[in-house]
């Protein structure tokens, strides 16, 4: 372990971080608010300072590379140190005192979670509510893969701090070098988000808050500049478009390229973008259909409208909410907690075990099942007709035993802070999985600032190890890490 | 007219053997001293010792004035190299190579005439496995020869009992049975026969049968036998045949593929879609009862093992298959499988071996199949303006024994022929023709 490289590595990851304080400086100055114009050059410069320090101290490791062992701390740390310095404009401004509540809101959005603990985001002022929608657009593309794409002298270790962040079941590396990879994402990416601002604001949003939608829009975070969230418009067509922004954040971003080259037959073949576009229309149906016969809704488009809104919303891990689900009957409620539990394409910015673990686990189940019947048959698993290694299988497996294992060990312990079943289960999902909203008090039209400080920072490891998706945080707690 | 075979395993051995008899120059390589010594004392070769793609061996085999040089040998890579040097050192017109791997033969750029120049490739596993293919489709048929890209077939039948033709003269079937068709060879009890209309048929025969693609299925009806194709197919052995089987037909039949070794298995699995890849032995009778044996329609084995090959389908026979077909590579076995009751005996290198054959003759002969153990040939032939027999009524014609017009094939019209037609330049026909015959047969095409 030569943690020198480590620190020396993040040291140059706050630097380029830094900058990105310069974007609310802008909308301070074009809304002359000149207190929030000194308070984020204030936290600028304390991250500057840090990642410099940081970069100094260490300055004799420069070129050293990064190999797989470190990768894992590096990414770890990065991220619980930008969480860090993002939530010091909330605590810095004193809109959150306390500074659990305010590392929370940050860490929340940096995950691309989305779960608040504002009960007033419309009294907030234009720049911190700019910062809080920018912290999930940069969370959802990936610091380390924003500093990866500006970064030329990355080595093999680029590609060991990509697996490591973006720590997916596949890594698809879409350029043969990881510069250009993370280069390629990130354009896209940008393209996205201005398509989705660009179509909000012709629906009929204002220009700032078409921006910072389409920021957690695209990231699937869900922090909205309204308390009513995305109902507050009460227009369906902005509707719409978050419905399709949300699906596009929830789309592997592979496919993007595919669209590029006009591979069109080639997006619809791939089995995992089958499963989760036919996933969100049987569970979306499912749930109008109930909205109609309980009578919630007078018409069947209404009963759509807000059921589909809410279904994809929660299923691709946004948590932009138009309607108070709390209110709908248990079936509805049931399907929407299932919601929680699934996320949507490897490779998007969704959080959660992602679509294609469930496929994949369906796909072994049947096997099993089949293997039954011919109990003599080696039958190889296949996705989109090319085969499947038996150790992803088993990862797979090892993945959901985790994750799992972390919801009733954190439900557990929220439970014991004082919360009722539901929430304390909805809670845990919602952070580990970066929906946002969750059930009981936690729901749509509330908050999560009545939970204890001890809730909230189990909440705030869930996100993280959410996040990046348990292994690379949990690698870090196993004693034969750290030996030589 | 000098040829050169590099590899004298069977399928070189068996080609240079009909090329010597035929009196052309033949001269053999191989790395194996022992194997060029025990063929040099039974046939009149020339041979070398020496790897194949060795350009000294070549030299010394006199490639320089060579007309046709055939790349057999079991490495691919060997081939290539050969037909390579053939090309760029001594410009030998004719280049005929086995190539098994299919990234190699699917590769029509690294073979066209720019690149390696073969004239003709051979993989005799793809040939096999179209050969079960084409009888996978005819349930009743125990071989099936194709001509005119697959419009004419000749069918071998094994009359079975109480068949409706047993007893009857050709004559008689000729004249009740409505549909065109020719009976061209009998083969009763290892005599070959080339049938007059005088002839009966017995249970237990043979028969080759000419007839159009189109009506195979009224010809299926007037036999008793059933039209409908064979479904459920298990095969033994997961080698190149079976994928090359597999993959063709995986879509329209129910295929279970049975491969001892499990690596084997887990690429098959892997390639294919919809077949179900079983590891474990052919011979296991309790593997083959619990995959429902009994109700499989075919039962094929294309191992490496003949002797495993042969087992297996008898055993299959034994639990209930009504149709087995067996690769065998070992010639000596082809008639003794038959013996036992299987009903298709398929000999890749045979197989190779006749189509190299069939190539090399090419020109005035456009095809040739042997029947039996080279009893009888069908010959395919495309008339000539000086050929003897054109121009005038066939009764005119005195034919050789035992030779008969199958099947007249002008432009895009095919005739039966009877005693009034008359034959032209350019025709196409097919001859069924006893062994003795030939040589006065190809005298008479001249």
């Amino acid at each position: 372990m030569r943690l020198g490289s480590v620190f020396h590595f993040i040291g140059v990851i706050l630097i380029i971080f830094s900058f990105f304080f310069l974007l609310p400086i802008i909308i301070a100055l074009i809304y002359h608010s000149f207190a929030d114009i000194y308070l984020f050059l204030k936290v600028m410069s304390v991250s500057l300072f840090t990642g410099c320090i940081f970069y100094f101290l260490t300055y004799k490791y420069r070129g050293t590379d990064i190999g797989h062992r470190e990768a894992f701390i590096t990414v770890t740390l990065s991220w619980i140190i930008i969480a860090f310095l993002g939530s010091l404009p909330y605590y810095f401004s004193k809109v959150l005192p306390s500074f659990t509540d305010a590392y929370f809101e940050s860490i929340s959005g940096f995950t691309t979670t989305g779960s608040s603990v504002f009960t007033d985001v419309e009294h907030l002022s234009k720049p911190i509510l700019f910062w809080r929608a920018l912290t999930q657009w940069i969370g959802g593309g990936g610091i380390i893969v924003f500093a990866l794409a500006i970064l030329p002298w990355m080595g093999s270790g680029g590609m060991q701090l990509f697996k490591a962040e973006v720590a997916d079941i596949s890594v698809d590396k879409l350029k043969p070098r990881i510069i250009d990879t993370a280069k390629s994402l990130w354009k896209l990416y940008l393209g996205i988000t201005a398509f989705i601002i660009f179509m909000l604001h012709i629906s009929g949003m204002n220009l700032f808050d078409a921006i910072c939608h389409s920021f957690t829009i695209i990231a699937t975070g869900g922090f909205s500049t309204k308390n009513a969230s995305i109902g507050y418009y009460q227009n369906p067509f902005i509707e719409m478009i978050v419905i399709i922004g949300m699906i596009m954040g929830g789309t592997n971003f592979s496919l993007y390229f595919s669209l590029l080259k006009r591979e069109i037959k080639k997006i619809w073949k791939r089995e995992e973008f089958r499963f989760y576009i036919i996933n969100l229309l049987v569970l979306s149906l499912l749930v109008t259909i109930n909205l109609i016969l309980t009578n919630s809704f007078s018409s069947f488009f209404q009963a759509l409208r807000y059921g589909a809104f809410q279904v994809i919303s929660l299923a691709t891990t946004t948590g932009l909410t138009t309607y108070d689900y709390l209110k709908w009957s248990p079936f509805a409620q049931t399907i929407i907690l299932l919601c929680l539990f699934l996320g949507a394409m490897a490779g998007s910015t969704s959080g959660g075990p992602k679509i294609i673990r469930i496929l994949m686990m369906i796909k072994h189940i049947y096997r099993e099942l089949y293997k039954l019947i011919h109990p003599r048959a080696i039958k190889v698993i296949k996705l989109d007709g090319k085969p499947v290694d038996d150790d992803i299988l088993s990862s797979i497996w090892g993945f959901m035993f985790i994750y799992f294992i972390t919801i009733a060990i954190a439900t557990v312990i929220m439970s014991a802070t004082g919360l009722d079943f539901l929430t304390a289960l909805s809670t845990v999902v919602t952070c580990l999985n970066g929906v946002g909203p969750a059930f009981g008090k936690a729901g749509p039209t509330g908050n999560f600032a009545f939970i204890s400080p001890i809730g909230k920072w189990v909440l705030i490891f869930c996100m993280l190890i959410g996040r990046l998706e348990y292994y690379t945080v949990l690698v870090l707690l196993v004693p034969f890490y750290w030996k030589k | 007219m000098r040829t050169i075979i590099i590899g004298a395993g069977e399928v070189g051995y068996q080609v240079a053997k009909y090329l010597a008899i035929e009196g052309v120059e033949v001269v053999l390589i191989d790395k194996d001293g022992n194997k060029l010594k025990k063929i040099a004392e039974e046939l009149d070769v020339g041979v070398i010792e020496a790897e194949g793609g060795d350009p000294n061996a070549l030299k010394k085999a006199g490639a320089d004035n060579a007309d046709l040089l055939l790349a057999v040998t079991n490495s691919d890579e060997t081939n290539m190299i050969a037909c390579l040097l053939a090309k760029s050192m001594f410009n030998v017109k004719k280049k005929i190579a086995r190539i098994r791997n299919p990234d190699y033969y699917f590769n029509k750029i690294l073979l066209s005439k720019e690149n390696l120049d073969i004239d003709s490739v051979i993989n005799p596993e793809l040939e096999a496995a179209n050969a079960i293919i084409r009888l996978l489709e005819i349930p009743f048929a125990s071989e099936v020869l194709e001509f005119e890209r697959g419009k004419v077939l000749i069918i071998a039948y094994k009359i079975p009992e109480n068949s409706y033709l047993i007893g009857k003269k050709l004559k008689e079937l000729r004249s009740s049975i409505k549909k065109d068709f020719i009976i061209g060879i009998i083969v009763r009890d290892e005599e070959v026969i080339i049938p007059r209309g005088e002839d009966y048929i017995k249970q237990g025969d043979l028969i080759y049968l000419l007839v159009k693609k189109e009506d195979i299925n009224e010809i299926a009806k007037i036999f008793g036998e059933a039209e409908k194709i064979d479904k459920k197919i298990m095969i033994v052995g997961g080698g190149r045949i079976a994928f090359y089987i597999a993959s063709n037909i995986e879509e329209k039949a129910e295929i279970k593929i049975i491969e001892k070794n499990s690596e084997k298995c887990r690429i098959l699995s892997e390639k294919l879609n919809n077949s179900l890849v079983l590891c474990g032995d052919g011979t296991d009778k309790n593997l083959l009862l619990q995959e429902n044996i009994q109700d499989m329609d075919v039962f094929i084995a294309t191992s490496h093992s003949d002797e495993l090959n042969i087992m297996s389908c008898l055993l299959a026979k034994k639990l209930g298959v009504r149709r087995t077909i067996a690769i065998v590579n070992k010639s000596e076995y082809v008639s003794l499988a038959h013996h036992l009751g299987i009903q298709s005996v398929i000999n890749p290198r045979l197989l190779t071996a006749s189509m190299i054959l069939r190539y090399i003759r090419k020109g005035q002969i456009l095809s040739l199949s042997a029947i039996g153990e080279h009893e009888a040939e069908i010959m395919e032939v495309e008339l000539e303006p000086i050929s003897y027999i054109i121009n005038k009524p066939l009764e005119k014609i005195k034919f050789p024994k035992n030779t008969i017009i199958g099947i007249i094939i002008r432009g895009k019209k095919i005739i039966l022929p009877s005693g009034k037609d008359i034959l032209y330049e350019k025709d196409r026909v097919i001859f069924f023709t006893h062994k003795d015959s030939i040589k006065s047969l190809e005298k008479l095409l001249k």
